[in-house]
């Protein structure tokens, strides 16, 4: 039964980026529509002002529908802002079968069981991404029904966010006459753009590097072992050159992306960089070493912030296939050296294994890979629910 | 006129903004330079006094955009080649829209980013649809404001209801033309008091400085008066103007730029009386930059244009002597600040100022890490 083509919409911070995709027979998607627009009135991934948001999402939106040819009526969502978290939880059950065989049943009540977890009145539930089992001690269980045991216990990651800023994001889309499918966490959708089966089952984690947020998403022990996002991104960085060396944010922008580097080398030696005059101001240069150090602060401060949440999780020992970084910020130079020098692991910047008419000529296509994940999570999701099935064969994922 | 007149360049974008332009060089006469982008070829034989140049012509063959903006938005996109040279020598520019259509409100964001990639300050004068023209065309100008908020180093939005308020009952043709007289004459005034030497006067440079500290929407109004008591009745018109919006108010406004502009017979007391009632008006801590045109062409009466600012940001010092020059790549086209309850607060470069911290352990985490650690940075 084929899928009808699927339209991701993100949101971001400073960018509003819509994709249509269209789903083959083998669920390989090609990107036939591509609208990129500079967001406004979006602050650390949750919106501020619903018209200037309003406005990116109107040429992101019709910029895709034009390129596509396709009218686009509905969206999948991304969720960045609102302080995404994840907390694992746990739930155990006797086994009622006399003979002690596990039986579907026996499934069903610990996954009831094991989503009865109290969460804030201001935040909403994204995902239940279902872990191993346990079965009498024995981890690591995939399928318990028909194995033998007393004890049957479940872990669960639960994703949340502020309810607020989720509710919020919805809102634009709406106003836009758009129906909403649903709310995708966006650290998820990296990892499933970039992520290979192999990389899921050695242990690696997907850091999406935002202009207002960086978010996590890892595998660990063949589960997803951690997610979450801090409202700290790309902007951070540009505020940061900004106010340290006295220049306007659009400048500091510029020189970010036209010399930014994440590390701080000897080989800059004296060398200095010559800012734009603005007419009316005298002329400004200053240390390429500066600059990069101030860079280099914030990333590594942002890098280990997320470290310290993934050794919480009890990941980082088990992530044989290292980090891959996603969104913006993967395209800073040195990114991956940093990593390095931070998580210890092997580090590469991840592209989106996906190709398409909309998407040639793109230098890269590293800051679309949420906006992919998501084509892929539609995609997804209408296969499992065209085939009367849970989310089951890629996460173990249920909502 | 000086040699600074070929610095300042007026641009039309799309058919209105083209008409404006073309209006503002009508009046103003010989010494204006002035350049139009549009889709339809037709508008180039529509207007005068400036040449007007094609976008996106491979790609629309020289027809108009039907209103879509995302159509003009591309065609801009497509014209890189065409819109550079035009606009790479100025040194501050005056960017006129009608916004609603499709060039105007697709294309003028673009046109502004090229102008900022180029280091020129950018004053931009948007125009909304007059309420008849409908509520989806009123929609969509309105919704494309904030992007120009962010690419224009200031703006200035004005309503054509706004602009043209003397009488309903008016055929619709002459209700367009009479506002656009009436805003290319505005934008006429504004060329003379930056152009024309005068007893104070605070040319281009001044006023392309005063763009690029501004942060944001300014307010545009012209008056004029004869006779007796005139310059207190110019005063009191341009504090009234409805340019200035459906209820005028200045008590917000952080700098304002006035031109008088009169004849030889303009007294001394006529010029205190004017810049002391504004003054009036004004917070106390508004900079207040006067310049003033004596021309014979206003002989008998005084008229009065003004640019009110509502944020600026202060000067930056000046850095260090370089020891060696390390040259930038050109800039790239800029991003958009984030706006809304984030902008940036007057005086201030700190985007996060004002706003809901990131806080992890007790620290805020929006101060410049940088700061926080205590790095000494070697300037």
């Amino acid at each position: 039964m084929s899928i009808p083509p699927i339209a991701a919409l993100e949101i971001g911070t400073t960018t509003t980026v819509c994709l249509v995709g269209e789903v083959g027979p083998s669920d390989q998607i090609r990107i036939v529509g591509k609208g990129v627009y500079p967001s406004t009135g979006v602050h650390k991934g949750q919106v501020v002002d619903m018209q200037h948001a309003r406005s990116g999402v109107e040429m992101a939106v019709k910029q895709a529908s034009e390129e596509s040819q396709i009218d686009i009526g509905r969206v999948i969502m991304a969720v960045n802002g609102g302080g995404v978290e994840a907390v694992r939880n746990q739930a155990s059950v006797q086994v009622l079968a006399r003979n002690r065989i596990v039986s579907r049943d026996d499934v069903d009540e610990v996954t009831e069981r094991v989503k009865e977890y109290p969460i804030a009145d201001d935040r909403i539930l994204l995902h239940t991404i279902s872990q191993n089992f346990t079965l009498d001690g024995q981890g690591g269980i995939v399928k318990p029904v028909g194995l033998q045991g007393a004890q049957l216990v479940l872990g669960m990651l639960l994703v949340h966010a502020k309810r607020g800023p989720v509710e919020n994001l919805r809102a634009v889309a709406v106003s836009e006459e758009l129906d909403v499918d649903d709310m995708v966490f966006g650290g998820l959708c990296s990892a499933l753009a970039v992520l290979t089966q192999d990389q899921k089952r050695s242990g690696a984690a997907v850091i999406d590097l935002g202009g207002g947020t960086t978010s996590y998403f890892a595998y660990a022990g063949n589960v997803v072992a951690a997610a979450g996002s801090i409202a700290v991104g790309g902007e951070h960085v540009t505020n940061d050159l900004s106010l340290a060396f006295n220049i306007p944010q659009t400048r500091a922008e510029e020189i970010k992306i036209s010399n930014g580097r994440a590390t701080i080398s000897a080989d800059t030696g004296l060398k200095r960089l010559q800012i734009p005059n603005e007419y009316g101001k005298g002329d400004q240069s200053i240390s390429l070493k500066a600059m990069h150090t101030v860079i280099n602060a914030r990333m590594a401060e942002t890098l280990r912030i997320v470290r310290a949440r993934l050794a919480e999780a009890d990941v980082l020992p088990r992530l044989g296939a290292g980090i891959v970084f996603t969104g913006g910020g993967a395209e800073m130079e040195d990114i991956c050296e940093l990593g390095r020098s931070i998580f210890g692991v092997p580090c590469s910047v991840g592209v989106p294994l996906i190709s398409g008419p909309a998407l040639e000529g793109m230098r890269s296509l590293a800051p679309l890979a949420t906006a992919i994940g998501l084509l892929k999570y539609g995609a997804l999701a209408q296969r499992e629910t065209s085939a009367k099935g849970f989310f089951g064969r890629i996460f173990s994922h249920e909502r | 006129m000086n040699d600074e007149t070929a610095d300042i360049l007026l641009v039309g974008v799309g058919g209105g903004g083209c008409h404006f332009a073309s209006a503002a060089a009508r009046r103003f006469g010989p010494g204006i330079r002035a350049v139009g982008f549009d889709t339809d070829a037709a508008t180039s034989r529509m207007v005068s006094g400036m040449r007007c140049l094609l976008l996106g012509a491979s790609r629309l063959d020289g027809q108009g955009t039907g209103g879509d903006a995302v159509k003009g938005h591309a065609a801009a996109d497509d014209s890189a080649e065409i819109i550079a040279p035009a606009i790479s020598s100025a040194r501050m520019a005056v960017v006129v829209t009608a916004l609603g259509g499709g060039v105007g409100t697709g294309a003028t964001p673009v046109i502004l980013s090229a102008l900022r990639s180029h280091g020129v300050p950018t004053l931009c004068v948007a125009t909304l649809p007059f309420e008849f023209e409908g509520r989806e065309r009123t929609a969509a100008a309105t919704r494309a404001l904030p992007v120009l908020e962010e690419t224009a180093d200031a703006l200035v939005a004005l309503r054509l209801d706004d602009l043209y308020r003397d009488g309903a009952d008016v055929p619709v043709s002459e209700a367009m033309v009479a506002a656009e007289e009436r805003l290319g004459d505005a934008i006429s005034l504004l060329w003379s008091i930056v152009l024309s030497p005068g007893y104070i006067s605070l040319g281009p440079a001044f006023l392309a400085s005063l763009l690029s500290q501004s942060s944001g929407r300014c307010r545009f109004a012209v008056a004029s008066a004869e006779g007796d008591g005139r310059a207190t009745e110019a005063v009191g018109l341009l504090c009234r103007s409805s340019m200035l919006g459906a209820s005028p108010s200045l008590e917000g406004v952080q700098a304002v730029l006035l031109g008088v502009l009169a004849g030889g017979d303009l007294r001394l007391k006529e010029l205190s009386d004017i810049s002391g009632r504004l003054r009036s008006a004004l917070p106390q801590e508004c900079s207040f930059n006067l310049s003033t045109v004596l021309d014979e062409r206003y002989a008998g009466t005084v008229r009065l244009i003004a640019l009110f600012f509502d944020s600026i940001r202060p000067e930056a010092p000046s850095a260090a002597e370089s020891i060696d020059e390390f040259k930038a790549p050109a800039p790239h086209k800029s991003r958009r600040r984030s706006r809304g309850d984030g902008r940036l607060a007057p005086g201030e470069r700190d985007r996060f100022q004002g706003t809901e911290g990131t806080f992890l352990d007790g620290e805020n985490l929006d101060i410049p890490t940088y700061q926080r650690l205590r790095i000494r940075l070697d300037r």
